[in-house]
Formats: structure tokens, sequence, C-alpha cells
């Protein structure tokens, strides 16, 4: 039984709705001041130290576009998800009361104040997955218009952390490509793709594959976690000949849920999308991390 | 097709924790039996050298329960970025192949006929050849310097042998005075 394959035909036309939301998107001006970006020197060093690009410090975001796209994002769940129509419901009304203030939420959620986010769902009773799930996807114009911005004067990504290049947090998805067997990682924050070491664990570096196993759902060989058994986090996988500038990593995320359930089910866990853990640059577990990638390059070498 | 926790989780057939957003947590309102198991098997990935020939290409060996699965070349690997010729290709096939010998076949001299035998009878019986051959055939003098050698016994080392094995045969083969010893990586 393909369990995989049959959820992406379910998800085909609300991905589809997803999809024509972003492409909408783009054509907007979001910010009313974008973030504040490097010139090119400084950007290309910032890379080799392992800082991401996007500092939420002192943007200004367009209030008429986010209560447009926070609309239309909530018409999308109303008309896909059915059956959480009084989740929905719910969190349409903060809206309407004015309880959530869309542009409010957005920057609380780019600035990854997860603490706050949740203090608001606690405090308004809210469907924990479903509010996290609409405020990612309602941030993501934002974050890829900025990524685009940050990115126009960078030549080539020469990024080789397991983090986004771009917003810093943990990569959703993997894509394996069969042919050449390159590793690409995809930011679902940001839709950013970077590639990465394809027998390392992209959390804590751990490279001994006696910890780091591959699981496979029966049946479904394309569809994989690597799970690491040091830092017992895991990283969900597609592997196939698609090109993957255009591969619909929404789609196959969204799809591969049944991963998620085997890895929670095996004891493996995930970090909440609402924060980075890097989040301070100049931070020790940041510094170590990155002395881990280093001293990696120089015995490479 | 609307997105429904029943009809996604009947459509799909197995468990997904009612609907595309529970990714991000599970709904309290899923109960722990509408949550199937879904079968899984594991699998390492290591990286190793090719063994065939001085150029030293990466790979990645697959393995299941203790068997290869499959053999690919190392896409970060710096020698070789992914590549590999069609010998390392193939390297499967030296792991995992039904026409490879697994029992010790012997051909006694002037018989047509293969013969079954066990490691116990094979390996003592090739170090007595070997000894019977370099006892008959050693030179341990020429024009008045010492050669001590034996032309008698020529070793070929094997393209599927790997460094550590490779460097062990030299020595067990100079040490017998073996001077006709080549390797496949050289032809």
């Amino acid at each position: 039984m393909n369990t995989i394959k049959g959820n992406l035909e379910i998800l085909e036309p609300f991905v589809l709705d997803l999809k024509k939301y972003f492409e909408k998107s783009r054509a907007l001006s979001l910010f009313k001041r974008l973030p504040l970006r490097d010139e090119t020197d400084n950007a290309a060093q910032r890379f080799s130290e392992g800082s991401y690009l996007l500092s939420p410090c002192g943007i200004e975001l367009n209030k008429n576009e986010c209560n447009s796209l926070a609309l239309e994002l909530m018409d999308i769940l109303k008309l896909h998800l059915i059956d959480r129509s009084d989740e929905i419901a719910a969190i349409n009304n903060l809206f309407i009361n004015e309880e959530i203030i869309p542009h409010k939420i957005i920057l609380n959620t780019l600035k990854n104040e997860g603490n706050e986010i949740r203090k608001q769902i606690s405090h308004s009773n809210l469907s924990e997955d479903l509010f996290t799930f609409f405020l990612v996807y309602l941030a993501r114009p934002f974050r890829e218009q900025a990524a685009t911005f940050l990115m126009e004067e960078v030549d080539k990504l020469n990024w080789q952390y397991g983090y986004c290049p771009i917003c810093g947090h943990w990569p959703e998805l993997g894509h394996i490509n069969s042919e050449g067997g390159e590793r690409t990682l995809w930011c679902l924050c940001c839709n950013t793709k970077w590639k990465f070491k394809r027998t390392q664990c992209v959390f804590c570096l751990n490279e001994n594959h006696e910890f780091l196993e591959i699981i496979n759902p029966v049946n479904e060989d394309s569809y994989r976690i690597q799970a690491c058994k040091k830092c017992k986090r895991y990283l969900k996988e597609v592997r196939n000949s698609d090109d993957v500038t255009n591969f619909p990593f929404d789609k196959i995320y969204l799809g591969t849920i049944p991963l998620d359930i085997i890895s929670e089910n095996q004891g493996y866990i995930q970090e909440s999308i609402l924060t980075v853990r890097y989040d301070n640059s100049n931070g020790n577990e940041l510094l170590m991390y990155r002395q881990k990638v280093m001293k990696e390059k120089i015995n490479f070498n | 097709m609307k997105i429904s926790r029943r009809g996604f989780l009947g459509a799909a057939g197995a468990g997904t924790l009612g609907g595309v957003v529970s990714i991000f947590g599970v709904p309290k309102s899923v109960k722990a039996a509408e949550i199937p198991e879904i079968k899984t098997v594991r699998s390492t990935e290591s990286t190793t050298i090719c063994p065939f020939c001085g150029v030293g290409c990466g790979l990645i060996v697959s393995a299941r329960e203790g068997k290869v699965i499959n053999i690919e070349g190392d896409p970060d690997h710096p020698i070789n970025e992914g590549s590999l010729c069609s010998k390392g290709m193939a390297l499967f096939q030296i792991a995992v192949n039904e026409r490879r010998l697994d029992k010790v076949k012997y051909r006694a001299p002037g018989s047509s006929e293969w013969e079954e035998k066990s490691w116990d009878w094979a390996l003592p019986e090739i170090a007595k050849r070997v000894k019977k051959t370099r006892e008959a055939t050693f030179i341990a003098k020429e024009d008045d310097k010492i050669v001590n050698r034996t032309n008698g016994i020529a070793c070929l080392g094997g393209a599927a042998l790997d460094n550590e094995e490779c460097y062990l045969y030299s020595k067990f083969a100079r040490s017998l005075g073996v001077t006709y010893l080549e390797h496949q990586a050289r032809i």
C-alpha cells in the first residue's frame, strides 16, 4: 500500500492553490523597509563564518499586503481543510476581532518569537499545529522576498552548514538526486535550497554511520528518513532523478507526513519551526557547530 | 478532492495524523487508534574507497541487515565527485553476485572434474604446495651475491583487494622470496 503516493494525489489541488498564493505574493511589495543587506564581500565573509543573512531588525511590513495575504491563505485553508473548519473559524475570528493583527503576528514569526506566539496560542486556545502551519506559510512570502533581495549581491551560494543560509532554520526536506547522488536541503520557511554532504547529520554533523540510520517505509523506496542516533533528530528525504530547481518541495514535504509519524514513533524529534536554534551568531553553541564544520574541512584537505 | 482527516487517512491507507497541518504537532483531536502502524526497513550508508585502482574514488555503500544493497559514487568526495568508471559502477556485483564462488573448488592434476572441498582441507594444502615449490626452486645465492628468491611462484593481486589486504599480500610474497609480484591496478 503506497501511503505517500496516495497523500500526494490528495494534496494536488491544495498545493496548487498554495503555489498560486506564492506566485501572487511575489508580485507584491511586501516591505516598507527591507532588511539590511551586506556588501558583496561582507556577505561572502558572513557565509564563510556561518552567519545567515536575514536579520529582521528594523524591517517594516506593508500592512495592506499583510492583511490581503492573511485573508487569501485563510480562504485556502477553509476551502481544503474541511474537517478543521471550526479551528480555522476560531483563528479567523481572532483576526476579525483584531485580537491578532496580521502585520504584528507576521513580524513575530519573522523574528522567530516562538514564545510570544505560543502564548497567543495558549491564551486564545488555538489549535497549535494549524496556527503554526498558517503562520509559517503566511510569513513565507516575506522571507522569500527578503531572500531574493539579500541574495542579489551574492554570486555563489558557498554554504556548508546544516541550517538555512538565509533565515537560519533547519531544513525540512532533503532531495537526493538519484543520478549525481548529491543532496539538496530545502528550507520550508524561506524556500531556499543549498547543497549539503550526504552522509552527515545536518543537525549535529555526526558522520559515524553506526549512529546514522536510513529508515524507509516498505514499498516506498523513494522516500526515506535520515535519523541520527546521537542527537535524535531526523530529516525527511526524497530520492529521484527530478531537477531540483523546479522540484515540488511543498507537495512532497506535506505528502510525507507518514515519515514524521514513523520518526516520532521511533523516538526521534523535530525542533519547533517557530524558533531558530542559533539566533545569536556570536553564541557559544553556534561557535561549536562552526568549529566542527571547519575542523572537518581541514581534515578533508 | 477536499482534504478531510478521514479522507486523507482513508485514501492514503495509513497513518497521517489527520490532515496536512498535523506536521507541526499531533492534533489533540486525533486518537491513537487513528494512527496505523507503518512498516519500515532500516539501512546504513557508509563511505569507503574503491579498491580497483590507484585513483581512490569515494563510494557510498548502503547495507541492510549486514548485506550490501547498493554501491554508488560519493558526490561529496573531492576526487570523483560522485562519478565512477565502469568497473567502479559494477562494484556491487563483487559483493552480491549469484555467480560468485563461495565454496572451495578443487581440480586435481590431470582431472577434468571440479570437486568441492572444505577450507580446512584447502588452506593446509595450499601451504604444503607453496612450501614444496619454494624449497624446490629457491635460490639463495647468485654470482656470490645473496638473492634469496624463488622463481617458481608468481603472485597476482586481485582488483577487489583493498589497501590493507594488498599490503599484507605483498609482505607475505616478499617473505617467501617471490619476485614475480604484480597487481591488477598496474595492468
